[in-house]
């Protein structure tokens, strides 16, 4: 890494950490494991010499990949899914006194759902809904056209829809 | 109906990374904003490249011996050792023994006899004014093996020899000189053994 990429580096984890982070895990699983992906992948990133023109798709590419070669290297009979969200129930954010009974089992019920997900589908949720990445960002991090990416997105928010009928 | 999960969706929270995590990526960054300054060792490809010229040098060297070897410009001893005023040559009908070389006569005395030592032991004990010089060993051997030889016996079991040259150091007291003086011998010897499984 030169001396000018390392202050970029470290803005993009700044903004980015917790999605990041949930990329890892969403691929891995394992909390413990999805940390140890991100530091690998910041390792190597610091070894390098380049960010590439896009450097946070750049950043997001190699977490995944770091965290694709951790999975390699585990037991896949051995995997363990955590939720990728905060909380007891799915994570919703209580602080929010507005919300409802109501409101706040639905929001249970849809991190449930999405922590049901295949890793794939969960990966195109985070970069799309919580690191606000374009899809056509998202296509080159995860090696897709960007009319896959789309149309991928649409089918899985169609897909969680028509699991929380009645709920959401 | 897409905007509406969109927003629900965003209303979840994922977890944080630990602070564990944050301070273990400050820390490879801020390595990583280090001057670069210093010298650092050589990349794994320079480090590649030095072995491979210095194994291609060994070779070189290792060949061009050989060729001299071949050429019979090497000089070779041939079993010839120097000895204290002795030199003989080993034939190979005298090797399939393990013996001291005939016709060497070593000029090494019994420990019993060595001049100077005491005979009992009121006379080992040192005088007052006699101090013992520590550090120094009163005999000092090293044995080089210089070659190995294959010997085939009469009944054809094969044995394996070595050549080997025994360098001894022996400190005697000179009594005109009142000091310690050393004297060196050289011991050719053939060992033969009897590898397991021949």
């Amino acid at each position: 890494m030169t001396e000018q990429g390392t202050p970029i580096l470290a803005e993009v984890y700044r903004q980015h950490r917790r999605a990041l982070f949930g990329l890892a895990q969403s691929v891995i699983g394992c909390r413990h494991l999805a940390e140890d992906a991100v530091q690998e992948a910041f390792a190597r990133l610091c070894q390098s010499r380049a960010l590439g023109r896009d450097p946070v798709a750049y950043v997001f590419a190699s977490v995944r990949n770091a965290a694709i070669s951790q999975l390699r290297r585990r037991n896949t009979q051995d995997r363990t899914h955590q939720s990728l969200f905060n909380g007891h129930s799915g994570g919703v954010n209580t602080d929010d006194p507005s919300q409802s009974l109501a409101d706040r089992n639905g929001l249970d019920e849809l991190a449930a759902a999405v922590d049901r997900l295949d890793g794939d589908d969960k990966q195109v949720i985070v970069l799309k809904v919580y690191a606000n990445l374009t899809f056509d960002q998202i296509g080159k991090i995860l090696e897709l056209p960007l009319k896959t990416v789309a149309s991928r997105y649409r089918r899985i928010l169609q897909r969680l829809a028509i699991e929380l009928r009645g709920r959401v | 109906m897409n905007e509406e999960l969109e927003k629900r969706l965003s209303r979840l929270q994922m977890h944080a990374p630990s602070e564990e995590l944050d301070q273990r990526i400050a820390e490879l960054l801020r390595e990583a904003s280090q001057p670069t300054a210093v010298c650092r060792p050589g990349s794994t490809v320079q480090q590649n490249w030095k072995l491979l010229c210095a194994t291609a040098v060994g070779f070189l060297v290792i060949g061009f011996g050989l060729g001299l070897s071949a050429a019979g410009l090497w000089p070779e001893h041939g079993g010839k050792f120097q000895t204290v005023g002795v030199e003989q040559k080993l034939s190979d009908a005298e090797r399939f023994e393990n013996r001291q070389i005939s016709g060497l006569h070593l000029e090494v005395q019994e420990p019993s006899t060595v001049s100077g030592m005491p005979a009992n032991e009121r006379q080992a004990k040192a005088p007052d004014d006699f101090r013992e010089r520590t550090g120094e060993p009163l005999s000092q051997q090293k044995t080089t093996i210089l070659g190995e030889r294959w010997f085939e016996g009469p009944n054809g079991r094969l044995a394996r020899g070595y050549l080997t040259a025994t360098r001894q150091r022996i400190w005697k007291y000179d009594e005109q000189s009142k000091s310690l003086r050393a004297h060196e011998l050289t011991i050719p010897r053939l060992v033969v053994s009897s590898p397991p499984g021949i």
